[in-house]
């Protein structure tokens, strides 16, 4: 009976409004470069305290959901992932975008988005207590096993010259540790530039590489064709099937439980997410080698895992109050403000803000799919702009995006340099996936290594007697043995085909 | 131009050179060294090692099929991707130019450059764009995302 009370009191036309009020600016957010998802929320924070409790939970919580799917849709359209968790997505989101499969390609991020959320939030409300405890176990031992793991995917996103794929990466690896050292705080190669500090800027990499690369390889057309009006197929040729969505459940499915069990891991985060759940799926297919080419598999398996993640870093935060990432650590001080103070507590003192949360989190993804269905044909509109107009304005808007992460002209020099980076590695045929896969997940696997090692103080063994972190170790191995027969095996097997 | 052959040696070279530059430069420019393994060093040396073995395992395996550098090859290349390049030279004066100049006028003497650079050679509609777009772009990221642009600085 409470929790019919609670459903009937959030259907309310305020709340509503306040929840599509935070979809739109969450897609729009996550949409643009440089506006993360937890950017967004903090925007949206000092609105959210003069409301009503329920208006502001609907509000944020929809611009959460909003900002995970909004980040997708740069990487769909112009190959500039607007959120970190986006870039796996622009591997086949963008190729299919280039084939002109936009409608198809923003339609499975749309779905698959929502049934990730919906996945999660289905996992939220059952196990929330219960995964919660789950996350308590995981330490530096344990963190270093599964981004181990998640670091020999790499070898899955190589292509066919594994050679290639690990040198790029060793020089992802190389380059993420410039910054501060995570451990002792010392500096390691910024060569004195106090805009080093922390590092390069994430989207000074990921907007250089993807999206400035881009451009200077669609410079090798020529003017004329550039400034042609592209065909496009037609909106109703272009639309994303029911038949198509069902062949993904099971993809869908599974990334959506992988992004729920990351986003249980604090730190981890909606760009890990969505690069395991695609390794994982492209490692279950029957035609991994379609990975990158253009399909909707790995549009689906990347957005179902980072949205994913969104009822799953709910989970240590309402149960333990204990943050999942950014976007958390800012929702409890939203939370606190409104007198629900997230905790063991909370299921016992608040439990109907607890079932407002859930009924929200279910009505954001209700929200965000009428909203994407609505918005769909406008946005796949926009590559029919002339690409001769289209990349400048693009190239405008990748300068703008990471000047506004750090307010420094510094991490758009960077992105001109990463750009030139990327180029080069196209232009020699190289993927880009490992260099930024090992970019992203390298300071991770690093800095759970060496907290693992000292709390252990020095004991390597710390690695195996940790029944997690061996079950990893022990699964990373068996997968690297597992790809490498699998591969000669194929290859003999092609070759005695062919004689 | 360069065969694919030829291009996958020049890039083991690139990275070849790549790692042995890495090694005075993470000697010279990481601080702290005590206990080897979990010190700022390990990682950065680890890294670079496995691209250095990396490069040379794919120079070995290019080497070995007969391939050799091609420098009128490779000179070519390059001259195919002068206007690759020159953009880049003019996207780095206006990202200079922000400095002195500010977002608003720089964006909006960029872009109309930009745009007739990609191909578009309708100048009424390049200058309209320009404004339009530049505008709509500073107050949608000055007024709702709070975003401080570079100003005036002369």
């Amino acid at each position: 009976m409470e929790l019919l009370d609670v459903f009937y009191s959030i259907l309310t036309i305020s709340n509503i409004l306040f929840l599509c009020l935070g979809v739109i600016g969450g897609m729009i957010g996550g949409a643009l470069p440089g506006i993360s998802p937890s950017m967004t929320i903090a925007l949206l924070l000092p609105m959210s305290l003069y409301l009503p409790t329920s208006n502001a939970i609907m509000l944020l919580i929809g611009a959460y959901q909003g900002a995970m799917y909004g980040g997708s849709i740069s990487a769909i359209l112009i190959n500039t992932p607007g959120t970190a968790s986006a870039a796996a997505t622009a591997f086949d989101g963008y190729e299919m975008a280039r084939q002109g499969k936009t409608g198809k390609a923003i339609g499975m991020s749309l779905a698959a988005s929502c049934s990730g959320g919906f996945i999660a939030s289905i996992m939220l409300i059952i196990l929330a207590k219960h995964l919660a405890l789950v996350s308590l176990k995981f330490g530096p031992a344990e963190y270093f096993g599964i981004m181990l793991f998640a670091l020999t995917l790499i070898a899955g996103v190589c292509g066919d010259n594994l050679l290639k794929g690990l040198m790029a990466a060793t020089l992802g690896l190389l380059l993420a540790t410039v910054g501060m050292d995570p451990v002792v705080g010392t500096e390691r190669l910024t060569f004195g530039l106090f805009n080093l500090y922390d590092g390069f800027s994430m989207l000074s990499v990921f907007i250089g590489v993807f999206a400035l690369s881009e451009i200077l390889v669609q410079l090798r057309t020529p003017g004329k064709d550039l400034d042609t009006t592209p065909e496009i197929l037609d909106y109703r040729q272009d639309r994303l099937t029911f038949k198509e969505y069902w062949s993904q459940k099971w993809n869908i499915l599974i990334s959506g439980i992988i992004g729920c069990f990351i986003g249980i891991l604090p730190g981890l985060g909606g760009s890990t997410a969505s690069f395991i759940a695609y390794a994982e799926a492209k490692r279950r297919s029957k035609t991994p080698e379609k990975f990158g080419t253009g399909i909707i598999d790995g549009v689906a398996a990347a957005e179902s895992a980072n949205n994913g993640v969104c009822g799953g870093a709910l989970i240590p935060m309402l149960a333990l109050g204990i943050p999942g990432d950014v976007v958390t650590a800012i929702l409890i001080g939203a939370f606190v403000a409104q007198g629900i103070k997230p905790g063991p507590l909370l299921f016992t003192q608040n439990l109907k803000d607890v079932y407002a949360i859930y009924f929200g989190l279910i009505l954001s993804i209700i929200a965000l799919f009428i909203i994407g269905m609505l918005a769909l044909r406008f946005i796949a509109k926009i590559v029919s702009i002339k690409k001769s107009i289209l990349f400048p304005c693009v190239f405008m808007l990748c300068v703008v995006g990471t000047y506004s992460a750090r307010g420094n002209l510094f991490d758009c020099l960077m992105m001109i340099l990463f750009g030139l980076f990327g180029y080069f590695l196209r232009r020699h045929k190289f993927q880009i996936a490992p260099f930024i896969i090992a970019y992203i997940l390298g300071p991770e696997v690093e800095l759970n290594y060496r907290l693992a090692l000292r709390i252990s103080d020095m004991n390597y063994l710390t690695f195996i007697q940790k029944p997690i972190s061996l079950f990893f170790i022990v699964f990373t191995v068996l997968f690297v043995v597992f790809s490498v027969f699998k591969k000669k095996v194929f290859k003999q097997w092609v070759s005695k085909g062919t004689n | 131009m360069l065969s694919e052959n030829n291009r996958d040696l020049q890039a083991s070279f690139f990275f070849l050179f790549v790692s042995l530059l890495s090694f005075p430069l993470i000697f010279s420019f990481i601080e702290g060294g005590q206990m080897a393994e979990v010190s700022p060093f390990f990682w950065p040396i680890m890294a670079a090692s496995l691209m250095l073995l990396f490069s040379v395992v794919s120079l070995s395996k290019e080497m070995k099929q007969g391939e050799r550098i091609e420098l009128k090859g490779l000179v070519l290349s390059l001259a195919a991707s002068k206007k690759q390049y020159i953009f880049l030279v003019l996207a780095l004066i206006y990202i200079q130019s922000m400095e002195f100049f500010g977002f608003l006028l720089s964006s909006m003497v960029s872009l109309p450059v930009f745009l007739f650079y990609f191909g578009s050679r309708k100048k009424g509609l390049n200058l309209v764009i320009s404004v339009v777009f530049v505008g709509v772009v500073f107050y949608c990221f000055s007024v709702f995302f709070k975003i401080s642009f570079p100003k005036w600085n002369l």
